[in-house]
Parts: structure tokens; sequence; C-alpha cells
């Protein structure tokens, strides 16, 4: 994986933690989570009916869909409870001094 | 510049200086104003909405569009294009002929002699308004803007800019069919074009029309193109309609297209509608049974490919007793191709011995094709006979090796199950050689 | 569909007098105009809640309860999400909107603790459940019965050897105190809070259902049965169930539910979760027969992982207006999902049901049967959803919907779904909507039956597929009613 794909999106401080924030990196809407001062980047919808997930609310590693209580991993996009069943897209994420880089072109989706 | 600018785009002041420049009458400048009113009050659809699940509406920026100006340069000989071309070869002389090239920049109209000496018209819609107001207004009346008109019907009604309208007196039997044929205009910028056709059929008299909407295919960086039509059919009693409707779209198009239709006592109505190309195409057929003894027949063949997206959606309205409808839908999709076909039939509480049928099936070629169907039924009346079926699958796997075992190659075999899939249908259009035309249009989008 | 459960409720070796008694069956009488279920009790309760949902009730059913921490925290949470969801924008908004969410009472409490011996439930109550038809001898054939009166369980009996099988069978409740660990485990993962606003709504206020743990391998051949009774005017019962189903275990539960006639609503809104682990088979029996001042709005839904089994069979007779689709998501290779339905409509009712098929794994295989009816007036709708996501390869759905209008008065609506990710399946839907046909009339009447015992009879026949499915005794009561229903109802 090459570090072209790295894109600035935030200032740490933009994030707070335990916090969720919507960006959008070129044409990809993500989620940027604070999780214990760790930063994950998912894909702001939700797999079961293209909820924004990053209005939801955050606890611990887990975010929840607004929509109808999905919840996801974010650290490896995993749906944890119905109604979605299949994982939401992670993008990784390096920080760098205050700033937090996010490559949109490289998506995994767990199993 | 700004205001050239403004004045080009989707918005008041284009409704004003189109009704001016064409020097339209001042009750068809009223009717702009009050779409446009209604038009804008009315939210813009989004994909949670149910009739507009899955296209790409939320993408569309209106206020990125420039609607193109009216075609007035007359061609002396009809346009080359390429779908007008393989429609003549197979469906043989036309009743008339009417082309709009937005490529070359010219219109093109005629019609036989001998019809026009019957009182056929069959002109350009701006061209009928000057020549036979008294008929479009009245025509007119009936196509209203209503608040319960969506908003691309509304701003359709405000903005249209093309098409025709097609007329035939009482008892008039017209033999061959009408051919309009419409080359889209695509280019840098977002190109709005709202083709409105107007089709009349009065009492025992008999028409077909064949349009088609297509566009050159381009290698260079173009922007969206937004097509806004409004088809508005008027069957009379005892009368018959016959259309056929093809899309064949680059995927620089973005259609968006409702036909309405009203049928009078024991009028017929047959619609084949063809959608074999477009970036997305959303279509609505709505058609209101009004008198007893009204009948229609909605068909539809879709096959997509790339990552085209096909939205149908039929409505069918039975609003008085002894009326039939059939709907049959087959939809066929490549690679990532994506369809929504949604279909509702409404019987009414008075519409008693309503026999209403409808069909969908989806033929899943690419792995990633996505077909969905929602078939819906509401019933007020008890003694009816209604029923819908849908089917969604991949090929039949015996299908596919008896094919591999005759040695065919995969195009030829794909050609082979597509066509099957159609051919129930390709087969009931009564007009003669259309059924051909579409299977060739079929085969040339598979071997592309 | 196993139709060796069919026989199951038979009450062999009973006296006659009780089975005579025992055809009453609870949930099924008195479908359309003629509802015997329609009487009251006088109120006699430890704890009845002020009108209107507060912060305070939640707190305070949660206290009496003597819940965990975690529980409060979530009722809170729920009760949050209730108040900021809209209503729903679609189905019968006229008739939801009309909800009066402000003269309802979240939680009664009707007697001071549960009872195991059916002599020491409360007189009135007692005699209420008889009246219904629920005799004692009935209770005791049963493999376990919980009868839920109000906000809480009254009576509560699990027959021995499947408790030494470790079965465990209680009410919800006590499902959380003895067994904290399986709830919290399981609890609201098939059915966040926040999946709609009535799923928030009892989750903010649940009080009662069942609890039930199949442990690994053990088939309980008879059914479980739970009955539901709603006595106050005005009352919100909101009762929460879940079913685990270890590996390789059967359980059929049968719940049944009635409610005295009032002049005002009062409104039922379960939530009940089903898990059916690998290999395990859960079959779920509903006969709702609520009055028609309830408003049944219902969130049910099972998950089944490999080679599961979920069904549910689901009869809608009674309620105002019941907006209810049984969901099935089959998460795991070769689980397949059932959902057989019927719904009557008569007067003043309007049957919003369906069923919900999630396909999110390899060969998963469902079916749905619809069958609705209405007269006099009555509205039906089938809303169904069939999804096939990616990589679901080798699915295989078949839905069959049919209505019958027996009169111009009424309405029948279908709107079924499907949205279809993946290629390699194969998906069926087809439905009908038609009256009772006049050839099948005609030659039934030559042979000597009168209009309406011809339209009964073709009517039983149009449910069969479901009827057949249920109790020997429930079917037979069902047959009844639909004769007695058609009555006058022709002609």
């Amino acid at each position: 994986m090459s570090s072209s794909g790295f894109i600035k999106v935030a200032q740490i401080s933009d994030v707070k933690e335990g916090t969720a924030k919507v960006f959008t990196v070129g044409e990809v809407r993500i989620a940027l989570c604070n999780v214990e001062e760790k930063f994950y980047a998912i894909a702001d919808i939700c797999t079961h009916d293209g909820g924004p997930l990053g209005e939801g609310e955050l606890v611990d590693c887990q975010i929840e869909c607004p929509r109808h209580g999905a919840r996801f991993d974010v650290r490896t996009g995993k749906a944890l409870c119905l109604p979605a069943v299949i994982a939401v897209p992670t993008y990784p994420v390096e920080v760098r001094e205050n700033e937090v880089f996010v490559d949109c072109q490289t998506s995994a989706v767990s199993s | 510049m700004a205001e050239l600018k403004l004045a080009n785009t989707i918005a008041k002041e284009r409704v004003a200086d189109l009704a001016q420049r064409n020097g339209e009458p001042s009750w068809l400048q009223d009717s702009r104003n009050a779409a446009w009113e209604i038009y804008f009050q009315s939210p813009m659809p989004t994909t949670r909405d149910d009739d507009w699940r899955k296209t790409e509406i939320d993408n569309l920026d209106l206020s990125t569009f420039i609607t193109v100006d009216p075609l007035r340069n007359k061609a002396t000989k009809a346009p080359a294009m390429e779908i007008l071309q393989s429609a003549l070869a197979k469906l043989g002389e036309p009743a008339g002929l009417f082309v709009d090239d937005y490529e070359s920049q010219t219109q093109y109209a005629t019609i036989n002699p001998e019809l026009a000496k019957q009182g056929v018209i069959f002109l350009p819609l701006t061209e009928a308004i000057e020549k036979h107001p008294d008929l479009v207004k009245k025509i007119f009346e009936n196509g209203k803007p209503l608040a319960s008109d969506d908003k691309f019907t509304l701003m359709n009604k405000a903005l249209f800019n093309s098409g025709l309208l097609l007329y035939v007196p009482k008892g008039v039997v017209v033999d061959g069919p009408f051919v309009s044929a419409v080359n889209l205009p695509v280019g840098p910028g977002g190109q709005a074009v709202f083709p409105r056709v107007v089709v009349v059929a009065e009492a025992n008299s008999h028409v077909t029309l064949v349009s088609a909407f297509a566009n050159a295919e381009s290698q260079e960086l173009t922007g969206t193109t937004l097509s806004n039509s409004f088809i508005e059919v008027n069957v009379g009693q005892g009368a018959k309609v016959t259309v056929m409707a093809v899309d064949k779209l680059s995927n620089a198009v973005f259609a968006v297209s409702r036909v309405r239709t009203h049928i009078h006592k024991d009028g017929v109505f047959n619609l084949t509608t063809a959608g074999l190309g477009g970036k997305q195409i959303k279509s609505d057929i709505e058609t209101i049974m009004v008198e007893p003894g009204s009948h229609s027949d909605i068909r539809g063949v879709v096959l997509g490919d790339g990552s085209e997206h096909f939205s149908y959606n039929t409505i069918q309205e039975h609003t008085c007793p002894d009326t039939t409808s059939n709907i049959n839908f087959r939809v066929a999709l490549k690679d990532t191709s994506s369809s929504v076909y949604q279909g509702i039939v409404k019987v009414d509480k008075i519409a008693q011995r309503t026999n209403a049928f409808q069909s969908n099936k989806n033929l899943l070629l690419g792995t990633e094709a996505r077909a969905d169907s929602i078939p819906r039924l509401e019933i007020l009346a008890d003694d009816v006979k209604c029923s819908h079926g849908a089917t969604v699958g991949p090929v039949d796997k015996e299908q596919l090796f008896y094919l591999n075992c005759r040695g065919l190659n995969l195009k030829e075999a794909e050609e082979l199950i597509v066509r099957g899939f159609f051919v129930q249908i390709l087969d009931d259009i009564e007009i003669k050689g259309a059924a051909d035309w579409v299977g060739d249009l079929v085969a040339d989008k598979i071997y592309k | 569909m196993s139709a060796d459960l069919a026989p199951a409720l038979n009450n062999k070796g009973l006296p006659e007098s009780i089975k005579s008694e025992s055809n009453k069956s609870a949930g099924l009488e008195g479908i359309g105009n003629d509802y015997k279920y329609g009487f009251s009790d006088k109120e006699d309760y430890i704890f009845k809640s002020g009108r209107g949902l507060t912060r305070e009730i939640v707190e305070k059913i949660s206290a009496m309860k003597n819940e965990p921490e975690w529980m409060l925290k979530f009722r809170l949470r729920a009760l949050d999400i209730f108040n900021k969801k809209p209503m729903p924008t679609w189905g019968n908004c006229g008739l939801l909107n009309d909800i009066d969410f402000e003269n309802i009472f979240y939680y009664i409490k009707p007697s001071q603790k549960q009872e195991t011996d059916w002599d020491e439930v409360p007189e009135g109550i007692k005699n209420t459940f008889d009246r219904l038809g629920i005799p004692e001898a009935e209770r005791k054939f049963l493999a376990g019965v919980t009868a839920q009166y109000e906000s809480e369980v009254v009576y509560h009996s699990i027959r021995e050897d499947l408790e030494k099988q470790g079965v465990l069978f209680l009410d919800m409740d006590s499902g959380l105190r003895l067994h904290e660990d399986i709830v919290r485990e399981h609890f609201a993962t098939v059915i966040p809070a926040a999946d709609n606003k009535f799923s928030a709504l009892n989750s903010a206020v649940w009080s009662g259902g069942s609890f039930i743990w199949v442990p690994p391998g053990v088939k309980i051949e008879i059914p479980l049965q739970a009955y539901f009774r709603i006595n106050a005017e005005n009352m919100g019962q909101f009762e929460r169930t879940l079913i685990i189903a270890e590996p390789g275990s059967f359980v059929h539960y049968i719940e049944g539910c009635t409610a005295p006639t009032y002049s005002t609503d009062s409104l039922h809104s379960a939530v009940v979760e089903l898990i059916a682990k690998p290999g395990a088979h859960i079959r779920y029996t509903t006969i709702q027969n609520w009055s028609k001042n309830v408003y049944n709005l219902v969130t049910k839904r099972a998950v089944a992982h490999e080679d599961a089994k979920v069904e549910w069979v689901d009869g809608n007779l009674g309620s105002k207006l019941t907006m209810k689709y049984p969901a099935i998501y089959l998460l795991g290779e070769r689980a397949h999902g059932e959902v057989l339905s019927i719904a009557f409509a008569g007067e003043d009712q309007h049957q919003d049901a369906g069923a919900k098929i999630i396909h999110a794994a390899k060969n998963t295989t469902s079916m749905i049967i619809s069958k609705s009816i209405c007269k006099n007036g009555g509205r039906t709708s089938y809303r169904g959803l069939i999804k096939v996501y990616p990589k679901a390869t080798g699915v295989k759905s078949s839905v069959k919907c049919d209505a019958l209008l027996l009169d111009d008065k009424s309405r029948s609506d279908t709107y079924p779904t499907m949205e279809i990710d993946e290629k390699d399946v194969n998906i069926e839907h087809e439905a009908t909507v038609s009256k009772v046909g006049e050839e099948q009339l005609f030659y039934l009447m030559s042979r000597g039956l009168n209009q309406d015992e011809a339209t009964a009879m073709i009517v039983n026949g149009f449910f069969e597929p479901f009827t057949k499915e249920l109790p020997l005794e429930y079917a037979v009561e069902l047959n009844r009613l639909i004769q007695l229903e058609m009555e006058g109802s022709v002609g």
C-alpha cells in the first residue's frame, strides 16, 4: 500500500474523544471516529438502509446508526447488531503531528 | 454574463423567455407560469421517496443545467441518424416523420399529404401552437398543471421546449406508423431538454407512433444531459393507439419520462417500451381507464449493461367498471447494471369486473447486477380478477450447458438467451417490423 | 413444515367436560362482529401508573422490578429515542396518528406476585382466564404455560421433565433476574431500541413476556403456551419475548391474546426476538384476537444461523389496526425461514401484516404464504420484503399472497418488495385478489348447501394452508368461527 492515497482530513482537535464527525474526501463520505484518542474512518453509509452513520452515537468502539439502531465496530467495520448484516467499509487512517490523514482509495470490507 | 446564465438555467425567467421568444398565446404563458409555481413549491424528490429508490436523483443538481434552445433550423431532408435509419429500414414507409437532431441543430417534419387532407396533424409542438391554436388550447385543458403532478412533470409543463402533436380526427384509420426520432444534445455543460408529446386519437380512429430517443456516443468527456419528457395520450371512444418507445441513450444521459394515457369507452391502448441504454432511466407509465370497455396493454423490455440504472414505474388506474389491463415487463441485466420495477394496479370501488394482470421477470446475467421488483395491488372493488407475478433469477444452467455444447461463444449464447427471454413480449408488438428492429438493437448492444 | 406437531394439543384422556371447555381456546373466538371476550373485570390493582409516559414512570417500573443498572440505562435511552423518532409516514397514517400517547396507562401491576399454583391466582383474574377457556387441565397438559394480565405475568408453570432437561421457560422479568448473563448477551441484539418508534417504546416500558432458553439438542415436543390479556381501559401492554434455541434444539411457542371491548383505545406493542442457533428449529404461532379498540403494533424478528429453521405462523383476527411484519434474518448457510399468515378484517378493522425475509448467506431458502379476507368495510394489506444480499448465492424464495374480498365496501392492498443483489438466486412472487368464485359457489349450492354454508366452505378451503399447521383444536375452532362469521355475510 502506497502512502500516496492519504489525504489530510482534519486536525485531531476537530473530532472530540468519543464522537464521530463526517467528512467528504473526494467522492467518499466518511465518518471519522475518535475512540480513546485513536482515530478510525468508516463509510458514512449504514449497510442496512443507507442511514447516516456519522450522526450516530459512538460508544467505545461501536457506532449506532440513528435510523434503525444497527451497530458497527468502527475498527473493523463489522456489523454487530441487526438490522444490518454486512460490514461497512473502513479506510486506513494515519495521524501525523496534529493532523489526521485518511486513505479513501484503499477500503477494506471485513466479512 | 451572470444574467445570461440565469436566463438559460432551470429558472422562472426561462419560462417567460420561452413563452416570449416563441410568441406563445397568453393562455399558454399562464399555464407555464402556473406549472412553475407548483413546481417551485413541490419538494425535490430524493432516493428516500419510493418512486426514486436506487436512482441517482440525489446527485442530480438542477442548478447546473442549462435548458437548450428550441431547434428552429428546418432541414430539407431527414438528418442522417443511425437510430432513424435502422428504424425506417425495418418499419417501412412511415405515415409521417419527425426528427429533432441536436447534433446538426436541425429539425425535420413531414406527413403523408393524403393524411393531412383527412385532417391528421403531425407537427412540432411549437408549430402546432401557431397553426392550430384553438385545438391545442382545448387539448391542453386536459393537461393543466396539477398539485398532484410530480416535480419533473411540472418542470416539463413549465419548460417544454420541443416535442410534437399527433392529432387524428374521428374515424380516420392510419395504417403506417408515425415515426419520431430525437437525437439528444451532449456537451461539456449539463444540457436539459423538455420534450412534450401530445397524441390525440378521436373516436374510432386508429394510429401508431414509434418514438426513439438516442444520442451520439462520444469518447470525449461530457457533462450529464437531462432529458425530461412528458407524453400525453388521449384514446377516444372506440379508438386504438399503439405506441412503441425506444430509449437508446449513452452513459451521459439522465432520462426522466412520463407517459400519461386516458382511455375512453371501448378504447384500446398498446404501449411497448424498450430501455436499451442510459446513465439513469426513470420512466413512469401511467394509464387511466376512465370509461367502461377500455383496455390497456403495457409491455417493456429492458437490457442494461455497464453501470446503467433503470427505474420503471407502471400505474394502472381502473376508475370505472368493466375494464382490463395487462402489464408484462422483462428486464435483463449485465455487468453491474441495476433496475427497479415498481408497478401498481389501483381498482376503484366502482370499478367492478376489472380484470388486471401484471408480470415482471428479471434475468440477471452479471454477477453484480441488481434487480428489485415491487408489484403492488390496491383493490377496493370485490368483483375483480387481479393478479401479479414476479421472478428474479439467473440464466438457466441447462440452457447454458446446451448452448455451450452447440459451440456458441459467450456473446452468441447471450444474444440467444436475451432474445429468447424477450421473445414473448416482442412477438406481441403489432407494429410491422418493430420486433425485428428492437431485436437488432438488442443484438447491437450485446456485440458492441 | 412438521405436521407432527398438529395433534400435540389433543386433549387425549381428559374428561369430556374439560374437552368441550377447552374448545373455546383463547384468542380464536369471536373474530369480526361476534366478539365473546369483550367483558372486563373490576380493577383491583397493586399499582397503576398515571396516564402518559414520563421518565419517572420508566424509573419506577425499573425500580419496582429491582432491575440491574444497565437495564435502567437501556430503558431511559430507549425513552429518548421514542420521543425523538417521528411516527411512521407509511401505512394507515390516519389511524396511527389517532393514538393518544398521553392517555395511555403504561404500567399496571395486577397482583403482588406471580403464582405457580393456579389456586393462588387472585379470584377475579382466575375467573377471567377460566372464561377465556384456559382450564386448569389444559394448563397441566401443556409443557408450559404463562398467563399475562395487564403488565405482569400472574401465573406460570413448566413441566418438571423439561425443567430437569435444563429448559428455561420464565416470564421475561424473572428471566432477567435469574439469568442475567444470558439475557444481557442476547437482549435487543435482534431488535435494537432504535429499530422503530414502537420498538423504542417497548424498550422503555417493557414488562412481562416470555424468556425461553432451550439447551443444545433438547427438543420440546409439546408447545409452550402464553396467554395475554388486557383488562383496563386505555391500557398499554408492552411484553417482551426472547427465545434462544441452542444448537440442534427445537421449540414451538404459541401465544393468544384478547381484551375487553371499550369505546376508547388501548395499545399493544410487543417486541419478540428469536435466535435459532446452528441446526435449531423455532416455530412461533400467534393467534391474535384483540378486541376492536386495540392498536396492535408489534415488532417480531428472528435470526437463523447455519442449518437453522424459523417459522412464524401468524393469525390476525382481531384489533383495530395491526401492523406486524414478522422477519427472519437468514444469517447462516442453508438456514430456512417460513412465514405463514392469515388475516381477517371485518368492519372498522385494518390488518396491515406481512413478512420480511433477509437472505444474507449462501443456499438459504424461504417461503411466504399469506392469505387474507376482508368484509364489511374491513381492509387487509400485505406488505412484504424479500432481500438477497450480494454473495448469498443459491438462494431460493417463493412468496404467494392471496386475498379474497367479500363485498365492495372492503379493500385489499398488496405491497411486496423484492431487492435482489445477487445473480445466482431464484425468487418467485405471486399474488391474486378476487372474490369468491361464482362457479365454485354454484357447484356447492347445487350439492344442497345454502350460500352462507358454501361461502364458509370456500373460505375454510382458502385458509387451509394455515389451519393445517395449527394444533388440531385451534384449527377446528377457527373453521367453526369462520362459518359463524359467514352467516348472513353474503346474498
